[in-house]
């Protein structure tokens, strides 16, 4: 069946050109609405980043006054590191000289004495002995016993005399040089530690 | 809808978005931006205040044990030549040792001489200890000082102990002994002269003319 139309041609066209145009500007309205929308949250975005700074400013505000209070403690710490260096640094190749002394003591032959002793840490570290006994066979046993002292090394003697008559000492004189096994231990300790 | 139409409804919408796009998202990226990357710092800075707030009350926490430490070190390096304190520990020490200092003879205080350090000799490598302390943080004077003190081998040994435990710290450079003789296993005969080169140290730079107090 074939509906007929009474409405003249150009009033449809025109209809359609108004729908048309309708269909248009809502389309672009709604293209901008969207765009809009899309700005919208990028505000909220916005505000939420200067939200989450402001509070991180005010927070940190907060700690900095707190820190601030505490800042002699970091100070005074501070401080303590570095007499703690100071120590360290004056303290470094400090020798024993009394273990030095009582190791060569225990380490002598029983029949010898020490007569005098003179030591030295200038670089390198060294030790001159003079000691005596009644014969020559000191000398060596001198030698061998004084070789087992690990606070010093490259043994010498460069004299051992013994002057005439039956009942003259052999008076001997040996240098060595002194290692690190000299130094002193746990001096550094007596005065840093405790603390942490 | 024809033709024409359709093409000013797409370029409407092309000038609306890059309209849009210029005076409206631009910025507000641009803003977006700003403020994130500036609440990421301000974020990354209150963590590290945190960091910084927490290792400083660790150390309040140990700040009484630390302030002992720290008068000791006092004590061990002071911060003035305080000549007078260091003469009555050296006398303490020979007196507690019973050996007697019969003179001292301390020079003002200078520059650290760097003094020597035993060096491990070859073919005898004992001993671990560094041969180099670390840099001193602050400067440093020395007060370099003989002393010769009389006394039996044992006393004088003893002598040499308490000085290496006295609460200013001196190091002892060179010893010579003499006079008396050494026995094996520490007995002595007679009496020994002993002359002990040391320095004492001072937490300041070194003065041109530093008075003793």
């Amino acid at each position: 069946m074939h509906r007929l139309s009474l409405v003249p041609p150009r009033h449809a066209e025109k209809r359609r050109q108004k729908h048309g145009t309708i269909v248009a500007a809502a389309t672009v309205g709604a293209v901008f609405a969207g765009l809009m929308s899309l700005a919208g949250v990028q505000t909220f975005r916005v505000h939420q980043a200067q939200g989450r700074e402001s509070r991180a400013k005010t927070a940190s505000q907060v700690l900095q006054h707190r820190i601030d209070a505490l800042a002699p403690v970091g100070a005074a710490h501070a401080d303590l590191i570095h007499r703690e260096q100071d120590v360290r640094s004056v303290l470094s190749g400090d020798v024993d000289w009394a273990h030095l002394v009582s190791s060569v003591q225990q380490a002598m032959p029983g029949d010898a004495l020490v007569s005098s002793l003179q030591g030295s840490r200038a670089n390198p570290g060294s030790v001159n002995i003079a000691g005596t006994g009644s014969d020559q066979n000191i000398t060596a046993r001198w030698i061998e016993g004084l070789v087992r002292v690990d606070a010093i090394s490259s043994l010498w003697v460069p004299s051992a005399n013994k002057p005439g008559g039956p009942h003259q000492d052999v008076t001997f004189t040996s240098t060595a040089t002194l290692t690190p096994a000299a130094q002193s231990n746990g001096r550094v300790d007596q005065y840093i530690g405790g603390a942490r | 809808m024809n033709r024409r139409l359709l093409v000013i409804t797409v370029a409407a919408i092309g000038v609306v978005t890059l309209a849009w796009t210029a005076f409206v998202w631009s910025p507000s990226a641009h803003h977006l931006h700003a403020h994130q990357a500036a609440a990421n710092a301000a974020v990354r800075h209150q963590d590290q205040l945190k960091v910084d707030l927490s290792r400083l009350q660790a150390l309040q926490a140990k700040a009484a044990a630390e302030k002992i430490e720290g008068d000791r070190l006092k004590a061990a390096l002071p911060d003035a030549p305080s000549l007078d304190t260091l003469v009555l520990g050296l006398n303490s020490a020979a007196a507690q040792a019973g050996v007697d200092v019969t003179a001292i003879q301390p020079s003002p205080p200078g520059a650290l001489s760097g003094a020597a350090i035993v060096t491990p000799p070859s073919g005898k490598a004992a001993g671990a200890a560094g041969s180099a302390g670390p840099a001193s943080a602050e400067p440093l004077s020395e007060i370099h000082f003989s002393l010769t003190a009389l006394g039996g081998g044992p006393q004088l040994l003893d002598f040499l102990n308490r000085l290496n435990k006295l609460g200013r710290i001196v190091v002892v450079d060179g010893i010579s002994l003499s006079g008396g003789k050494l026995h094996p296993g520490g007995q002595g005969e007679g009496a020994f002269t002993a002359t002990l080169t040391a320095r004492a140290f001072v937490r300041q730079a070194p003065p041109s003319a530093t008075p003793a107090r």
